[in-house]
């Protein structure tokens, strides 16, 4: 039954004019809850500004086939009579779409001209795929949005090596100098090209806390995931930090908790950045942009 | 069930080569029930049951600890399936877009015109289509449909759909950005439109029929070169069914009246409007079954796993190849991404991602599927990847670096 109302062309158009106006309702959703860039790079915002405009537009534009649907009244009892039709010669609901439309046909020829507006989008789409259409929307309003967290780690590498070439020489010279304003990246991008701590430069860096390879010295990485284009390319910066004597313990900070750690640069531990010792560590709360770009 | 006896029955049948392409067959009413029994909706059945055992083992596993994992997992799958949809829906509504303008603004004597009739001149120009049309990977494969819908010939569009999510401005120059003048912006995109067009000009030897969906060759029926007809082309299969099953009178007499409903009533920029938003669901589709594909590799398999397996000059470019095409990541950015693999991997592993990424990855053969017959996805992604792995390899065997 379910599968008849859908072929009404109305049904269809109506359909496929509110899966595109929701859909681009769902992405404006996004960019108002500022929780865009969990998904995809500041430099990219204005895609999805512009894609919420042409889903809009092409979305209104389906109401011009519901007007013309109407002008044709018939058209509803001609698909009844091709769906009968097709009831008869056996046709499985799903996929009997053709055969009934074809022996609709047979027996009223004259009907065909609404019974074919419908039919005549050789791009109907059947419930699954309604279904698969609306997916993000309904997995996007389900799912509470997330930016990449600790469990995003359990498969990538937190780059240490290799990173040194993310950002081309052009790029690079524009590094901050200003130590207290580098980022994670800004300080393990600086210590790539050869860079040493200098006994007065004081990191202030914002990230989350990735336990590990815990160490004696090393209590956990500070971690901010890079993103160059969308989530899907993210690489994990981290810098060691080392937690003076005061501060609280490994075992006090819950995995994943961002965290603002202010102190100096030590010796070079193993993966050859060195070991943040934090002399200040406060819980903060996760940033607007969780993520960092090149 | 019946879908499996349908797949099998799918291999082209030998008597349509005889016929041509312009001719309104009784096999294309065959083909197109034939293609009902095995189409779309097995796709969608597909994804769900990938999408049902991912929540399955998300939710199957007990301990407290693990389920708090398996749900920070399941976020993680969502966080990259979004992303990469929300960075794809752009390109993919704006390919959508110049398609329904295609539809109703381009008829096929203009393809004919400005397409040279040389197969080597012919897929050359395809090669070189992405400064006309400038799309990435998803916004090519629409704009490709309708144009050949249009009556471009086959090596063209391949070569298109091909090299197009390269050669265009935007993709060399931020391939330029990330590495600058040298071998790999160069290598790019020398390599990539060659390996387009060696492999437009193998499908030159092709017909057209055995290669494209029944849709996609819809509308290259002569009675499109009416103007007011357009709209008319999206359902061109049905109509040439019926031209078969009944008389012709009555063919003509329903075209009047479907004329008179559309053209009549409506301005052709709503119906091009209207024809990219099926574009858009159509598409769209295969690109959330490619991305959720996509998401779940990367949410599964550690990178480092492929990473650590690819070295030695052969291995690493199939390392990156299957990174890239895993990644799917859209080909405005690739480079970027590419960037960081720079220094462990040689210049001709890097082409192995840059040249091979951007003309297949999961979600573009999964776009593909709207356009081409599945042997022929086939193709188009095993060739490339083919002559991309021999180019690859030749550079770091030949050239080094």
């Amino acid at each position: 039954m379910t599968g008849r109302v859908l072929r009404l062309p109305k049904v269809q158009a109506a359909l496929k004019g509110l899966l595109l106006l929701g859909m681009g309702i769902f992405l404006f959703t996004r960019i108002t809850s500022g929780t865009l860039n969990y998904y995809i790079s500041q430099r990219f915002d204005w895609l999805t500004v512009a894609a919420v405009i042409g889903l809009l537009v092409v979305g209104l534009s389906y109401r011009y086939l519901l007007q013309d649907t109407e002008d044709t009244p018939h058209n509803l009892a001609s698909e009844q009579l091709g769906e009968s039709g097709s009831t008869a010669a056996g046709d499985s609901q799903d996929h009997g779409h053709d055969h009934g439309h074809d022996h609709g046909h047979d027996h009223s020829h004259d009907h065909s001209h609404g019974h074919d507006h419908g039919h005549d989008h050789s791009h109907a789409l059947s419930w699954t795929g309604f279904v698969l259409i609306s997916l993000p929307i309904v997995l996007g309003l389900l799912v509470p949005p997330r930016p990449l967290g600790v469990a995003a780690l359990q498969n990538r590498e937190i780059s240490a090596g290799g990173l040194d070439s993310v950002l081309p020489a052009a790029v690079g010279s524009s590094l901050v100098q200003e130590s207290s304003e580098r980022t994670i990246l800004d300080w393990v991008l600086a210590f790539h090209q050869g860079e040493q701590p200098a006994e007065t430069d004081t990191a202030d860096v914002v990230g989350f806390v990735y336990v590990d390879d815990a160490t004696d010295e090393v209590q956990f990485t500070l971690t901010r995931f890079v993103v160059g284009c969308c989530a899907a390319d993210a690489m994990a910066v981290g810098l060691p930090v080392s937690l003076a004597a005061g501060l609280p313990s490994e075992g006090e900070l819950e995995e994943g908790q961002w965290v603002r750690v202010v102190g100096q640069f030590g010796p070079r531990g193993g993966s050859g950045i060195p070991v943040l010792m934090a002399e200040q560590l406060e819980v903060v709360p996760e940033p607007n942009q969780p993520y960092l770009y090149p | 069930m019946e879908g499996v006896g349908g797949e099998r029955k799918w291999a082209p049948p030998p008597t349509k080569n005889v016929m041509s392409q312009t001719t309104p067959l009784p096999q294309a009413a065959a083909e197109r029930v034939e293609r009902r029994w095995i189409g779309r909706p097995r796709w969608g059945v597909a994804a769900f049951l990938v999408f049902a055992l991912v929540v399955v083992l998300a939710s199957s596993i007990n301990t407290p600890q693990a389920r708090f994992l398996a749900a920070e997992r399941f976020q993680t799958f969502v966080t990259i399936f979004l992303s990469l949809f929300i960075e794809a829906a752009p390109f993919l509504i704006a390919g959508s877009i110049v398609s329904g303008i295609i539809a109703v603004y381009v008829n096929q004597g203009m393809v004919e015109r400005f397409i040279p009739r040389h197969p080597l001149l012919a897929a050359l120009a395809g090669a070189g289509l992405g400064f006309v049309f400038p799309v990435c990977e998803c916004g090519v494969v629409p704009v490709t449909r309708r144009l050949y819908g249009k009556g471009l010939p086959l090596p063209v569009g391949i070569a298109f759909l091909l090299a197009a999510p390269v050669i265009n401005p935007v993709v060399i120059f931020s391939t330029y950005a990330a590495f600058g003048w040298g071998p790999v912006l160069w290598g790019r995109v020398a390599f990539s439109m060659l390996v387009a067009f060696s492999v437009g000009l193998i499908f030159h030897l092709a017909r057209p029929r055995e290669i494209l969906l029944p849709e996609t060759l819809a509308s290259s029926s002569p009675r499109d070169d009416h103007e007011d007809c357009d709209i008319h082309e999206h359902g061109r299969g049905h109509d040439h069914g019926h031209a078969h099953d009944h008389d012709n009178e009555h063919n003509h007499d329903h075209e009047h009246s479907y004329d008179h409903e559309h053209s009549g009533s409506r301005p052709g920029i709503w119906q091009a409007l209207v024809l990219a938003g099926d574009d858009f669901l159509d598409m769209g589709r295969y690109l959330i079954v490619g991305a959720m594909l996509a998401a779940i590799m990367q949410t599964v398999v550690p990178q480092s796993t492929l990473l650590t397996i690819g070295q030695g000059p052969i291995i690493s470019v199939f390392v990156m190849m299957a990174l890239a095409y895993i990644l799917s990541v859209c080909s405005t950015v690739d480079a970027f991404i590419a960037l960081a693999f720079s220094n462990a991997f040689t210049t001709g592993s890097l082409f192995g991602f840059l040249v091979f990424g951007p003309m297949v990855d999961i979600k573009s053969s999964l776009l593909f599927m709207g356009v081409f017959r599945r042997r022929t996805v086939l193709y188009l992604i095993l060739l490339p990847l083919a002559l991309v792995a021999v180019i690859g390899v030749f550079w770091n065997v030949q050239v080094g670096v």
